[in-house]
């Protein structure tokens, strides 16, 4: 067996190198696939970055009166940061709050003249609240508006940002759903391809797989040349695919840099382009392997 | 020993290829089965190399009904017999040698066997000097002669040659009919289907004529008569 395992797969290499053509086809077919499929998932990752940056980016605030003492502004913060929808409040003091004013307009002279005028700080303190799932904002501002601390608080500013919010949130889901639906056509569509372009090959294979039965080759040993011939198309995509993501990479960069996105590409590449590789290797040799094994196997009734 | 007994082959349900075809074979024979085209030769081959089962009826190939081998046991049972054609079915991506050496590789024959046996029968069949050429470089005689090389080199008890000489022009038929021969004269058993006239008259072994699917005569040392 050993011998004949090792004589299957060598047979399968020279197939391979000797159906250059086809090869190149096949490997073609299935790189493309593989590619694809990655643009796709790259692009579902890179918009749920992006939409994960625009949601941190949204937070309600809720304004005290300016008589709140800061006692109980910091019990409503511990309140809030116990409640599991709340990712992360932050206090600005009223002396904060009028610093960030002045700095922000230092070259505002009627704003600064004013604030000057009235000598007393006007701004109110401030909580800013960040949550998970935008959608969780009304349930809190509902809590607070409406439960002990109603009293303490001047406004909340969610309401200026509902539209907004509400419109996000909705983009965000039909963006996951219609993503992996076309994710999933498309990678029905490329499987199903790469399939019967193996087929096509396996088809100019039959007369072989028929001498081989004749002279007595038991069904692995026929099987295993176009198995591996299969992998090595998977395996030369997968490869061929990755070194694609380089070159891509670094030239959409700069798009996300203009756009003000926190995202290096290339810096994200190179921290996982082992992950990346496996990925498109797997993928790569799991449809080759499968869809030669399958292919093979009309030939082989009898 | 290969025996037919009472075999029928129905292929679609007024197709009747073979009927009633009961046929002993000994060890060492040469048998020639001769008749028109599309008379049920191929047929009678098919089913030594399991390729058909019969309708009814039994084959039994040296006292294994072929009926009962198995899906494991049959490449077994097909190392056990060496078949030629007309269309010669090399492998076109394998160069002589290779084809040769394929059928050991299939029986898991160790490298030093192949290297051993391959170019002796090689030498046997007379393309001693053509190791690397594929088949596409060949004529249809060295083509054939290579196919010979391939099903002789297992040392296979039975040789069945189905209309080996179809594609081939006199000179040629003749050189591979006399290498059937002597083939047969080391002890192989053979058995050739053709539709040629001359070559069988040639021959003057025993011949099994058939006509419709039927025996119609069995003779030791026969002539083509239909």
């Amino acid at each position: 067996m050993d011998a004949s395992f090792h004589r299957a797969i060598k047979a399968g290499l020279k197939n391979f190198v000797r159906n250059g053509w086809l090869s190149i086809a096949t490997t073609s077919v299935i790189g493309l696939t593989l590619f694809i499929t990655s643009i796709l998932l790259g692009l579902l990752f890179v918009s749920s970055y992006v939409l994960g940056e625009i949601q941190d980016k949204i937070s309600v605030s809720v304004y005290f009166k300016t008589n709140a003492s800061q006692e109980k502004i910091d019990e409503v913060k511990k309140d809030l940061e116990i409640m599991p929808e709340v990712k992360k409040v932050e206090y600005t003091s009223r002396d904060d709050a009028l610093m960030m004013l002045r700095e922000k307009y230092q070259n505002n002279e009627v704003i600064v003249e004013s604030l000057r005028e009235i000598r007393e700080n006007p701004l109110e303190a401030s909580l800013s609240i960040l949550v998970y799932d935008p959608s969780k904002y009304e349930s809190i501002e509902n809590k607070l508006i409406a439960g002990k601390y109603k009293d303490l608080i001047s406004k909340m500013d969610y309401s200026d940002h509902r539209g907004e919010i509400e419109r996000l949130n909705k983009i965000i889901k039909s963006i996951k759903k219609v993503g992996f639906l076309i994710i999933l056509t498309l990678v029905a569509v490329s499987v199903l391809v790469t399939f019967n372009s193996i087929r096509l090959t396996m088809y100019t294979y039959r007369a072989e797989v028929e001498i081989m039965r004749l002279v007595g080759a038991s069904n692995w040993f026929v099987r295993l040349p176009f198995i591996t011939e299969g992998i090595l198309y998977g395996l030369f995509a997968a490869l061929l695919v990755s070194v694609c993501w380089y070159p891509l990479a670094s030239y959409l960069a700069p798009f996300f840099v203009s756009s003000g996105l926190q995202l290096d590409l290339v810096e994200l590449l190179n921290q996982n382009f082992i992950y990346v590789l496996g990925i498109e290797i797997s993928g790569g040799v799991l449809m080759g392997a499968v869809s030669s094994f399958i292919a093979i196997r009309r030939y082989l009734r009898a | 020993m290969i025996e037919y007994r009472d075999v029928d082959k129905v292929y679609d349900k007024d197709l009747k290829a073979l009927s009633n075809i009961n046929i002993k074979i000994k060890p060492g024979e040469f048998v020639s089965i001769v008749g028109q085209s599309g008379t049920g030769k191929s047929t009678l081959l098919k089913l030594l190399t399991r390729e058909e089962f019969p309708t009814a009826g039994r084959v039994i190939f040296y006292d294994i009904d072929l009926g009962e081998l198995s899906k494991k046991e049959l490449p077994f049972h097909r190392r056990r017999i060496g078949v030629i054609f007309q269309d010669f079915k090399l492998l076109p991506a394998r160069t002589t040698y290779e084809n040769v050496a394929f059928a050991l590789e299939v029986s898991g024959k160790s490298s030093d066997e192949i290297k051993k046996n391959v170019p002796q029968i090689l030498d046997i069949v007379g393309l001693g000097n053509k190791f690397n050429s594929y088949p596409r470089e060949l004529s249809g005689g060295e083509q054939q002669r290579v196919a010979i090389a391939r099903s002789l080199v297992h040392h296979p008890e039975v040789l069945i040659a189905d209309e080996p000489t179809g594609n081939l022009d006199i000179i040629n038929t003749w050189e591979i009919i006399d290498l059937l021969l002597k083939i047969n004269k080391l002890g192989t058993t053979v058995v050739l289907a053709t539709h040629d006239k001359e070559t069988v008259d040639r021959i003057s072994r025993r011949v099994i004529a058939i006509d419709d699917g039927r025996v119609i005569r069995d003779q030791e040392q026969g002539k083509y008569m239909l």
